[in-house]
């Protein structure tokens, strides 16, 4: 019955395909390929969103790729996009245009950047704090090896799955990062322990003069002392007020912040991670 | 050998009692009671056994006549020559306090944390191998006595105007600092005495040489003058802080930047010839191939110092399992793309390389011997002066890096290839991983040859004193 439910917007989008087949007759391929594809899941209000502006998926493609990013908008919003031209670097172009498309609001987005030969997953609200950095890095991690065979539906494919796994409350294969860490492991165990190794083998320090002295039989009297003054200096040296002010001053210039881009400033939420391709 | 008069065995010093006592009757005898012929006080010499290893050259002297069957500097179980010689005696000698028990327990319980070290050095057998040795000290007394005048200032600020007021300050001395103790053996290295001591001088009782029964002693060979500057140092900076303490001169700071000599005119610091003095050492030799390692508790205090190697079997298990809790840490806090593993392993080879050069530094100062004063007395007592002065700190010349093996060359490589990577960027994560693979190679191999210079670091050179009978080939 579960099974049944799910794939009743799957249906409605194939329906929704099939129902206006006048529209795609009268464009051109080339036109039917920049069409992004829009699908609002009517139990949460989350949509679908796939744009191939770098024409990397066939039809048959974006449409099972359309299909199979519904199960996350369940979570949040799903965008997929590829681009062929970016003037910015891919992590920036992929928050900016999610909150273009979906402000603040819940969601991810896959995003294919042939210009900086990228791929990088970005996500936003709730669905941020599952698809964290670290784990849009891994799935980009365990997925970039498409993009490189051209294979750009596979990429994406697996990503979504993957987060959709995530979401679901599964976990996801992360061999690079055990990998990546048992190496770390071992050298900074091999580093550790050979200090603890060191510490643990270390004599006590050479004694310190006051031992020395401590073990010796000592005597010292110092009768009277005498002070006398002999001679005065007089040096003009002005306190200056300016001296210490003038560092203090460097932070009200220039405040660059990484986040302040293109947009309007404000506060930017989410983010992500990528993989070059 | 010191004969019971009760029953003619051998007397020998009981530390428990702190008397000379009998084997067979338990007769106990006061050492001073008990004298040869040619033990009389007004005698400048006494009567020893010398035996000579044939292995090393090292000489300990006793007051028994039985054989001695290893050599307690390079460790060789070999039948020690023997010959009486005369032998000049000592002022004052500090007896040993703790028994042979007390010393073994002592360096148990050092060795109870030293948990890679070898098994063998943990090993009852070898443990039990802990001889008393006296070892001869010269004990320096320093005396200053007179008027004393220093310098002073006072700085302070009113308004715009910068004061300093300067003062004459004076007093009358009357300090006292005796028994500053000196190890005068080149055979007892100097980086051991300093770790055992300081021993305390106010035990210190007048020599007798039936205090030796039952213990070796060994020869002093190093000028009293060696050492003679750095106790007339530390007496003068003594005296002038204690003169700084004084509550008429505390808002004053004395600018007497004298030198040596000009400060001990104004202290009127005078150092006489010092004392022979011979003070208890347990001491034990572990020998491994061509190195040896020592081990010594101070026979009075019960302070250890000792050489203590690392076993490579031990700290890789150890390794491996602390690279367990890492790893889990890792995979908790971070998620680290390839590249950023690189750039890690990177610095760590970095960091290993420098370790690396930082320890061989180490070990070629000490198999060198250049900062054991004794040793470089011995040495090179022609080329030096009486102070030896000219051997101590001097740079280690980089062929000498080269001598002590190329385990720098993993981290090295290590570090080229991550380089190499960063500079070639490609694109698969198969070649940062295999950089940080590399790197892991590097550092560990780096690390294992630093472990082993290490191991040379913990143990010693065998000695040759190129003493008369002294032959490694032997």
């Amino acid at each position: 019955m579960l099974k049944r439910i799910k794939k009743i917007p799957l249906i409605l989008l194939l329906i929704g395909c099939f129902c206006f087949p006048q529209t795609v007759h009268a464009e051109t391929e080339d036109e039917l390929a920049l069409d992004p594809i829009v699908w609002e899941n009517p139990e949460t209000g989350y949509k679908v969103f796939l744009e191939d502006d770098a024409q990397l998926l066939s039809p048959e493609n974006r449409t099972q790729l359309a299909a199979e990013m519904q199960q996350i908008t369940a979570y949040g919003n799903v965008v997929f996009k590829s681009i062929s031209y970016n003037s910015y670097s891919a992590s920036f172009y992929a928050g900016d245009f999610y909150h273009d498309t979906f402000g603040q609001s819940s969601g991810t987005l896959f995003l294919i950047d042939m210009d900086n030969r990228e791929i990088y997953i970005f996500s936003d609200g709730a669905v941020y704090k599952t698809i964290t950095t670290s784990y849009a890095n891994t799935i980009t991690d365990n997925v970039y090896g498409y993009a490189s065979r051209g294979d750009y539906y596979g990429c994406a494919s697996n990503a979504y799955q993957q987060i959709h796994s995530l979401l679901a409350g599964r976990k996801i294969a992360q061999p690079m990062k055990y990998i990546n860490n048992a190496l770390l492991a071992l050298i900074f165990a091999a580093l550790i322990n050979y200090f603890l190794a060191k510490l643990l083998s270390a004599n006590a320090a050479k004694p310190s003069s006051s031992e020395i002295l401590s073990a010796i039989s000592t005597k010292f009297t110092f009768s009277n002392p005498r002070k006398q003054k002999i001679s005065q200096d007089k040096i003009y040296r002005p306190l200056s007020s300016s001296s210490s002010s003038s560092s203090s001053h460097h932070s009200s210039g220039s405040h660059r912040s990484s986040g302040s881009h293109r947009s309007s400033g404000g506060h930017r939420s989410g983010g992500g991670g990528g993989h070059r391709f | 050998m010191y004969e019971c008069p009760n029953c003619g065995g051998n007397l020998k010093f009981d530390i428990a009692t702190q008397q000379l006592k009998c084997d067979y009757c338990l007769t106990q005898k006061d050492p001073y009671e008990i004298t040869k012929e040619k033990d009389a006080e007004e005698n400048n010499l006494f009567d020893v056994t010398v035996f000579t290893c044939p292995q090393c050259g090292g000489e300990i002297l006793s007051t028994d006549t039985s054989i001695a069957e290893f050599c307690s500097f390079c460790g060789a179980s070999t039948i020690l020559t023997s010959r009486i010689r005369q032998e000049k005696r000592p002022s004052y000698i500090i007896p040993f306090q703790q028994t042979k028990a007390a010393c073994k327990q002592a360096y148990i319980a050092k060795m109870r944390r030293a948990i890679f070290a070898p098994d063998e050095l943990k090993h009852e057998k070898y443990i039990d191998g802990f001889r008393g040795i006296y070892i001869p000290y010269w004990a320096y007394s320093v005396s200053q006595k007179g008027s004393v005048h220093l310098k002073g200032e006072k700085t302070y600020r009113k308004g715009d105007y910068v004061y300093t007021d300067h003062y004459d300050l004076s007093g009358d001395i009357d300090a006292g600092y005796h028994d500053l103790s000196y190890d005068a053996s080149s055979s007892f290295s100097d980086t051991i005495s300093e770790k055992i001591a300081p021993f305390d001088v106010k035990g210190t009782k007048r020599f007798t040489p039936s205090f030796l029964s039952g213990f070796y002693a060994d020869t002093a060979d190093v000028d009293s003058r060696l050492y003679r500057n750095d106790v007339i140092r530390l007496a003068n900076a003594t005296s002038l802080d204690a003169i700084r303490k004084q509550a008429e001169f505390r808002d004053v700071t004395i600018t007497d930047k004298k030198t040596a000599p000009s400060l001990s005119n104004t202290l009127h610091t005078v150092c006489p010839s010092p004392e022979r003095t011979l003070y208890p050492v347990w001491f034990m030799s572990y020998r491994k191939g061509d190195r040896v390692a020592y081990a010594t508790v101070n026979g009075q205090t019960g302070k250890v110092a000792a050489d203590i190697p690392i076993d490579i079997r031990k700290y890789l298990l150890g390794t491996i399992l602390l690279a367990l809790p890492v790893f889990l840490l890792l995979n908790f806090l971070f998620t680290f793309k390839p590249a950023f593993t690189l750039v890690l392993s990177l610095l760590l080879a970095v960091f290993t390389l420098v370790l690396y050069l930082v320890e061989i530094n180490q070990i070629c100062r000490q198999d060198l011997r250049t900062e054991d004063r004794g040793f470089q007395f011995k040495q090179f007592s022609n080329e030096t002066d009486s102070e030896g002065k000219n051997h101590g700190k001097e740079k280690i010349p980089p062929t000498e890096f080269l001598k002590y093996g190329k385990g720098f060359l993993g981290s090295l490589i290590a570090i080229l290839l991550a380089i190499w990577i960063f500079i070639f960027n490609p694109v698969s994560d198969l070649w940062y991983y295999g950089g940080a693979i590399a790197s892991l190679a590097g550092v560990l191999s780096t690390v294992m040859a630093i472990i082993q210079k290490y191991n040379v670091l913990a143990t010693r050179k065998l000695p040759q004193f190129d003493r008369k009978g002294g032959d490694d080939r032997a």
